[in-house]
């Protein structure tokens, strides 16, 4: 145990580094299931698999799995688009035909989808835990950016806080300031008034379903090369977590997802440092439930005024 | 030729036949009513024109094309709007934004804005409080937003439900007099109502629902007299 102030203080500012880059991650993953949410109340609980997907395809590409090895950035830019892809498809195949459904179906045909998207990862690369060749990814990655005495930030680490926190502005930036995301606020706020203004419902939730999934896809090559490991479950535990992030921030609320996908991630790393490291997963059940206890509509959310005009 | 003919439209909700067998018209410039009570079908036959309902059975015809087939927008742009029940504003939007939403369908930014001001001249209420969410103005004011939203899309065709509703005494007549200055403005109406008196008092044609069928149909003027829509819904 550190015993010196110094010492105490530099493991209190690792801690938080670490929690800030876990939570960045939450964030990004977060903010899909919250998009989704928003615009057709479903909890899509196959995002974690796209993010599983992300973190696959971008090892594939880059480590030549399907048989050719391509530069790093080009395998990367390709996998969060496959992944955009496979998120829209998701819908298409899945949601799109139980939309007049009770909510139950699509809600039971998301875990199937879940459960199915792991076993096709599971038939694909198989079950071992697969790791990013160090040879293929730029190697400043696992420099330190940043040192000061024991406290040492990777450009990785960078890399992971400002990626999440550039997507993000974009994205609050399409959702404000575009056509698109004033269909996609319209929609969450009231669908059928939205289809009476001439909005075609189905595209913006496809486009969606494409910008969260492939916001999903880029924290899963994150993680990919944070924890280098890969494997078909993986999606499983973080898209809980992130659900959690979501639930904590206000389901249905973007900047209630990224405030949540950080409190989750701090506290996710200080519980492990501080409790004992074995409790790291346990807290962000805890967070869900408390916030479903205490106060169910989250930090930003609001009781939902528009079931009024839900059949 | 009919801007809007129906005919002999049934619709269902799930076992529930809410429409069974509505036929009419309404044509260029005209304001017609449909009045009926609470339940007699009136919202669900405007549901049914602007294609978010699917009939089982008839065809609805707007502007000599069959909307079957049609998605919302494409009847949106084809100059088919609607002010639904209970207003549906979006409330977490300015009042800005949401007539922007009107306009979603246009293009051509010039239009666009001069669009916005007439609305704003017709609705000075609305100029004053462009930047506040919609969902903070009073009843009347987001009657309003409700129709300054639907003229953004420059409807040939306005389908009206209930736009009274709720509405104290004062601000139904305030309502009823800016419809009567957007049909001048040579726009059709179809209107829906409970308040019958003041709904045919307004239109050139009247329809009587009464569970799921047309039960009655007249100029307003007779309708008015008539001794059954006195005492079924003028409360007379």
């Amino acid at each position: 145990m550190p015993t010196t102030l110094l010492e105490q203080s530099s493991l209190f500012l690792q801690q938080f580094v670490n929690g800030m880059t876990l939570g960045s991650i939450y964030a990004l993953i977060a903010v899909g299931y919250t998009m989704v949410y928003g615009v057709i109340q479903l909890i899509n609980f196959a995002h974690g698999e796209i993010y599983m997907l992300g973190a696959f395809l971008s090892f594939s590409l880059v480590s030549g799995f399907f048989g050719v090895g391509l530069p790093f950035v080009l395998a990367v830019t390709i996998a969060v688009l496959v992944c955009a892809l496979a998120g829209v498809l998701l819908d298409l195949v899945a949601y799109r035909p139980l939309r007049r459904s009770p909510r139950l179906a699509a809600l039971i045909t998301a875990i199937g989808m879940s459960i199915f998207l792991q076993n096709l990862a599971l038939l694909i690369w198989g079950g071992q835990i697969r790791s990013f060749p160090r040879a293929v990814i730029p190697v400043f990655l696992f420099a330190p950016a940043l040192q000061f005495g024991e406290v040492v930030v990777s450009w990785l680490q960078v890399v992971i806080l400002l990626t999440a926190v550039i997507l993000m502005v974009v994205l609050q930036l399409i959702v404000h300031y575009t056509r698109l995301g004033r269909a996609m606020r319209a929609i969450a706020q009231d669908q059928t008034a939205a289809a009476l203004m001439g909005v075609n419902v189905d595209r913006v939730v496809s486009y969606t379903f494409a910008l969260g999934s492939g916001l999903g896809g880029v924290a899963g090559i994150l993680v990919g090369l944070y924890y280098n490991a890969v494997y078909p479950t993986m999606g499983y535990l973080a898209g809980i977590k992130a659900f959690a992030a979501a639930v904590l921030g206000g389901i249905g609320s973007i900047p209630g997802a990224i405030l949540g996908g950080g409190i989750l991630g701090l506290a996710e790393v200080f519980g492990a440092g501080y409790i004992s490291s074995s409790y790291g997963d346990g807290i962000a059940y805890a967070i869900m439930i408390l916030v479903i206890l205490v106060k169910p509509a989250g930090l930003f959310g609001r009781p939902s005024s528009n079931k009024l005009y839900r059949g | 030729m009919p801007l809007l003919k129906l005919n002999d439209i049934h619709c269902y909700y799930g076992n529930i036949h809410a429409l069974k067998g509505v036929s009419f018209e309404i044509y260029h410039g005209e304001i017609r009513t449909l009045i009926g009570a609470n339940g007699a079908g009136k919202s669900t036959v405007l549901m049914a024109i602007s294609a978010i309902l699917k009939p089982r059975q008839g065809e609805i015809l707007y502007d000599g094309m069959p909307v079957a087939g049609r998605a919302p927008d494409e009847l949106v742009q084809a100059g088919l709007c609607q002010v639904p029940e209970g207003r549906r504003i979006f409330p977490d939007m300015t009042v800005g934004e949401n007539l922007e939403m009107g306009a979603y369908c246009r293009s051509g930014r010039a239009a666009i804005k001069a669009n916005l001001e007439m609305v704003y001249d017709l609705f000075p209420v609305l100029s004053k409080r462009r930047r506040q969410a919609g969902g903070s103005l009073s009843g009347g004011e987001q009657q309003m937003l409700a129709l300054g939203r639907a003229l953004m899309s420059q409807p040939e065709l306005l389908l009206l439900d209930e736009p009274s509703l709720g509405l104290a005494p004062l601000m139904v007549e305030k309502i009823f007099s800016l419809i009567e200055r957007i049909a001048g403005e040579g726009i059709t109406i179809l209107l829906v109502e409970q308040n019958a008196q003041a709904a045919l008092r307004l239109a050139d044609y009247g329809y009587v629902m009464e569970s799921g069928k047309i039960i009655l149909e007249a100029p307003a003027r007779k309708l008015l007299q008539d001794e059954r829509v006195k005492e079924a819904y003028l409360g007379e």
